[in-house]
């Protein structure tokens, strides 16, 4: 494959902090070499200070490297012609706080130079998308919850319809809902043909919807780039599921596994996740529109 | 930086580009590295971003309430107006005004070293910086943007200062006219305030004249009549002549001994009247001086026949004058005071100069000689140049002979003649107007209309302690101050009558001449002072005609617009700190650029070559000499490194808004020339190492 092909390619992309003297600090990032496929959902993880938001700040050109090439949708990373379509949120929604929800919208189309007429219809359709209802985009972004904060950050990163999303820990400060909506939102994105790259050590998040995962330690690559499906597979285990079996044919099917020399057989009730049971309540608790 | 932008800006032709070629072609050698290094971003370049990132820098900075500075700084200045002493009313409304042009010019200088030191830092340390770096915006666009987006700012705080300026003046304008017309209703005023109050109500104290200014002023004893080749000036140490000279040193050969350089005077004279018995005290000595020097023969005596009452000659004063009118120091045996024996002027006198002082005065390049008139009652001549200098040559019946040079500034005169120097420039003499000496400023190509009167604005300071001859005036006694003008045409000869105007010393006093006079543009007003005893100070600046009134509104937009343009200049420096800085390292930075060329300036001849030797010889005169030496050279180089930094840094002393504001003289468009010239070719270079500096920095603390 064309290294022009993949949506982001690293070759040995080392990162090194150095003091005032010029002497060696800190080695974010070592050597990493990486390759993310047109529109795919790509995972980074790690625990902090692992490198990746090192990796994600060279990539934007927020930095630049100290060894190793870095290509962006077929350009240099950190080239501004490529930041057209590129959409980044950032780990916190660092914006400017005393403009509100519409005018700091505004104020990145005007940097994408799109057209009035464009924005008039874009900023209040990402408005809808991203859940701020129309009290909420009047307000200054002084004023917004940690939530409406991560959401109006997301607007930002999509006001430009971008190929490219990096995402630095979307889901941290949004609630449930929130975060189902965000993952939700994700996976619409890979479906209309994007590429993103999600950092996250919310491990949940990044199964829900990641295609690809590579994992950095140290700034090192502990584990290369693959299917989370692969990753997560257990081969030596099956599992089969039913609805309505009563206890007498749950016993049956026990005793012939049992006659089928299977000893360690474990027929149990499956539990939903706590994610499911508190979105099923609220929905079942809301007022209905 | 040394710029020669006083030239109006449609004067910018050939000579002001060979002027200022050196920083133009730094300026494009700047432009050249920009456009290789970033040419791609200057091409992609979209005002469109640039305006986006300037409105926001704009609404920040007004969130952040700096617009709550200005009504502080107004009341700032409605207080300190309240402290003032003015001489007069106008006075007080020019203090007025510039305590107005001040505050806004501090307040904008402030307000833009703050917002502009800071945004940077800011910007990276909350992290917004990611949010816009990570869009299809260059790093240059973004530094426009903020420099545009501070500059917004900085126009709205003076357009707020301009508008109460305004308004505040005009209010002050008011209340002192008021004032005026209830002084004038009451009556019993001097002759000179009544004048000038009359002025003030029927012409209003918020001037913005186009005035126009004198050549150059000199003081004869009495304006020459028509056919009298001589200009004269009067002895009694009261007036001088100054002759020009430039002489290359290697162009003539310097003799040896007490006469290596000859100075050949021609001067004719005229004793005017009976000398006073001290007057006739002083005569005698320089006469017994001059024959203890072998200058005057001793006067004959045959026993028994009383001596016939002795004809003393004049004496004339020698001294040299260095280019900057300093006195270059004589040697003790230099003459100083020489007779001069033929009042006819046809015989010179010939004055010996020494070998190691005609070293000294040749190797200033252009110098001075002036004659100061010695002799009390006494005048002299002035045709052709008066001093010639002779050198020697290889045949000595034929020394080399040098001319003086013209005058710049007096239409090819080969001379000029002055008052006695004061603290306050020239002096002349009060006396009757039949004896009294006339200053003569000299207007030259200067058109005007030449229908009705045009109005003369006199200022000038008067001091008591002269000379006063007769008794009937006693020293202490305060006369009050008349003086009379005339306007003479240069072209036709024609001279108006005498206009009297009554003056106070610092005081603008107001006269109408004849405009008739003024046609064709080369003419002279003449000055006497009627009143004895007392010596008016004289320069060019003392008086000024006006040739019509400007809008004082417009004036204030002139000046706040030199504001205007200094406030970018602060804020190209500040982003430009700031974008390697801290912030509150960069603020001082900014500052130390801002007044570093300046503040050079201030120090005078403490940065000029040589003062290495001379502190380290008043500190360390007993020091060893190799540790001497030492010194010197380190004190040498540091000075010589100030100085070469300066020349590098802008100097703000041309954004000068104030100078026409306080002279209530209208501020023409090509006095904005200078400050803009400053900000351009200092200000692209500015902000392209603002741009090399930013794309080579790593926003992400």
């Amino acid at each position: 494959m064309n290294v022009q092909d993949y949506a982001v390619h690293t070759q040995g992309l080392t990162k090194v902090y150095k003091d005032f003297w010029g002497r060696d600090k800190v080695r974010a990032l070592d050597n990493l070499d990486l390759s993310i496929n047109r529109g795919e959902v790509f995972g980074l993880l790690g625990p902090n200070g692992s490198g990746k938001s090192t990796t994600i700040k060279l990539l934007l050109g927020l930095i630049f490297p100290s060894g190793g090439s870095a290509e962006v949708l077929g350009q240099a990373a950190g080239s501004t012609v490529i930041n057209e379509r590129i959409g980044f949120l950032p780990e916190e929604s660092y914006l400017y706080k005393f403009l509100n929800g519409e005018e700091i919208l505004r104020f990145y189309g005007r940097l994408f130079r799109i057209p009035r007429k464009e924005l008039n219809r874009r900023v209040p359709e990402l408005l809808d998308i991203v859940g701020l209802d129309d009290k909420a985009r009047k307000r200054k972004l002084r004023e917004y919850s940690k939530g409406m904060a991560r959401r109006i950050g997301l607007a930002q990163a999509l006001i430009n319809n971008p190929d490219l999303i990096l995402l630095d820990e979307p889901t941290t400060g949004l609630d449930p809902i929130g975060t189902r909506e965000m993952k939700d939102l994700i996976i619409s994105l890979k479906q209309q043909g994007k590429t993103v790259l999600l950092c996250s050590h919310l491990l949940a998040d990044v199964q829900d919807v990641c295609d690809r995962i590579i994992i950095l330690f140290r700034g090192q690559t502990v584990q290369k780039p693959a299917p989370v499906s692969d990753l997560l597979q257990v081969r030596d285990i099956a599992q089969i599921q039913t609805r309505g079996l009563n206890p007498q044919q749950i016993e049956d099917i026990k005793a012939h596994l049992v006659h089928m020399g299977v000893n360690d057989a474990n027929v149990t009730h499956p539990t939903t996740t706590l994610e499911d049971l508190f979105l099923r309540v609220v929905r079942e608790n809301s007022p209905k529109q | 930086m040394i710029f020669h932008a006083a030239l109006p800006l449609a004067a910018l032709p050939m000579q002001w580009i060979m002027w200022n070629l050196p920083l133009l072609v730094a300026a494009l050698i700047v432009l050249a590295c920009l456009v290789l290094y970033g040419g791609k971003d200057l091409i992609r370049l979209s005002p469109l971003r640039v305006r986006a990132v300037a409105s926001v820098c704009f609404h920040e900075s007004i969130r952040r309430r700096v617009l709550w500075l200005t009504p502080l700084a107004i009341l700032g200045v409605v207080l300190v107006s309240q402290f003032q002493h003015p001489l007069d009313e106008q006075d007080s409304v020019r203090q007025a005004t510039r305590f107005c042009v001040f505050t806004a010019g501090l307040l904008v200088v402030v307000a833009t070293i703050i917002l502009a030191c800071t945004n940077l830092p800011r910007e990276i340390e909350n992290r917004v910086i990611y949010t816009i770096v990570t869009k299809p915006i260059s790093r240059l666009e973004i530094l426009i943007g903020k420099v545009v987006g501070f500059s917004s700012v900085a126009a709205l705080i003076l357009i707020i200062m301009g508008v109460f300026s305004w308004g505040y003046l005009k209010v002050q304008e008011w209340r002192l006219i008021e004032g005026i017309k209830q002084q004038i209703s009451v009556g019993g005023l001097d002759a000179a305030t009544a004048q000038t109050l009359k002025y003030y109500r029927d012409h209003g104290l918020l001037n913005a004249r186009d005035y126009r200014g004198a050549l150059d002023v000199q003081a004869f004893s009495a304006y020459p009549a028509p056919g009298d080749k001589l200009r004269w000036f009067n002895g009694g140490n009261e007036q001088q002549v100054l002759v020009p000279f430039q002489v290359d040193p290697g162009s003539v050969q310097i003799g040896d001994g007490d006469a290596a350089m000859l100075l050949a005077i021609s001067l004719p004279w005229v004793q005017q009247r009976a000398l006073t018995p001290d007057e006739l005290q002083s005569v005698t000595q320089m006469v017994e001086s001059a024959r203890s020097q072998g200058m005057l023969p001793a006067p004959l005596t045959v026993p028994g026949i009383a001596a016939a009452p002795e004809q003393f000659p004049a004496f004339v004063r020698v001294e040299f004058y260095g280019p900057d009118m300093a006195r270059i120091p004589e040697e003790a045996r230099a003459h100083k005071v020489v007779p001069v024996m033929d009042a006819t002027g046809r015989t010179a006198v010939i004055v010996p100069v020494s070998a190691s002082y005609a070293q000294k005065i040749l190797s200033t390049g252009a110098f001075y000689v002036s004659l100061l008139g010695a002799s009390p009652g006494v005048r002299y001549g002035v045709g052709d140049p008066p001093v010639s200098l002779l050198f020697p040559s290889n045949d000595p019946q034929k020394p080399t002979v040098v001319k003086s040079r013209q005058f710049n500034s007096t239409e090819g005169a080969s001379c000029m003649i002055i008052g006695r120097s004061g603290q306050n420039g020239q002096q002349l003499r009060g006396d009757e107007a039949a004896t009294a000496p006339v200053g003569v400023f000299a207007f030259r190509k200067r058109a005007l209309p030449s229908t009705g009167t045009m109005t003369v604005e006199i200022r000038s300071v008067v001091d008591e302690q002269g000379v006063v001859r007769r008794n009937d005036f006693a020293l202490d006694t305060h006369m009050p101050t008349v003086v009379e003008l005339s306007v003479v045409n240069r072209q036709t000869g024609n001279a108006s009558t005498w206009v009297r105007v009554p003056l106070e010393s610092r005081r603008t006093a107001y006269a109408e001449l004849p405009a008739e006079y003024l046609a064709g543009g080369n003419f002279d007003v003449l000055v006497r002072c009627l009143t004895p005893g007392q010596w008016l100070g004289l320069n060019p600046a003392t008086l000024r005609l006006s040739a019509g009134d400007g809008s004082f509104a417009l004036n204030l937009f002139k000046s706040y617009l030199v504001l205007w343009l200094l406030s970018v200049l602060v804020i190209m420096v500040a982003i430009l700190c700031s974008t390697f800085l801290s912030w509150p390292i960069a603020v001082v930075l900014t500052v130390v650029i801002l007044l570093g060329h300046w503040g050079v300036m201030q120090l005078g001849e403490m940065a000029t070559p040589g003062v290495g030797r001379q502190v380290v010889n008043d500190l360390f005169a007993g020091a060893a000499p190799a540790v001497t030496e030492t010194l010197t050279r380190s004190m040498e180089s540091l000075t010589s490194l100030t100085r070469n930094m300066a020349a590098f840094l802008p100097d703000i002393s041309r954004f000068a808004a104030m100078d026409d504001l306080s002279l209530g003289s209208e501020m023409p468009w090509g006095r904005l020339a200078a400050p803009l010239i400053i900000l351009v070719l200092f200000g692209l270079q500015i902000v392209a190492l603002s741009y090399v500096f930013f794309r080579n920095k790593e926003v992400a603390p």
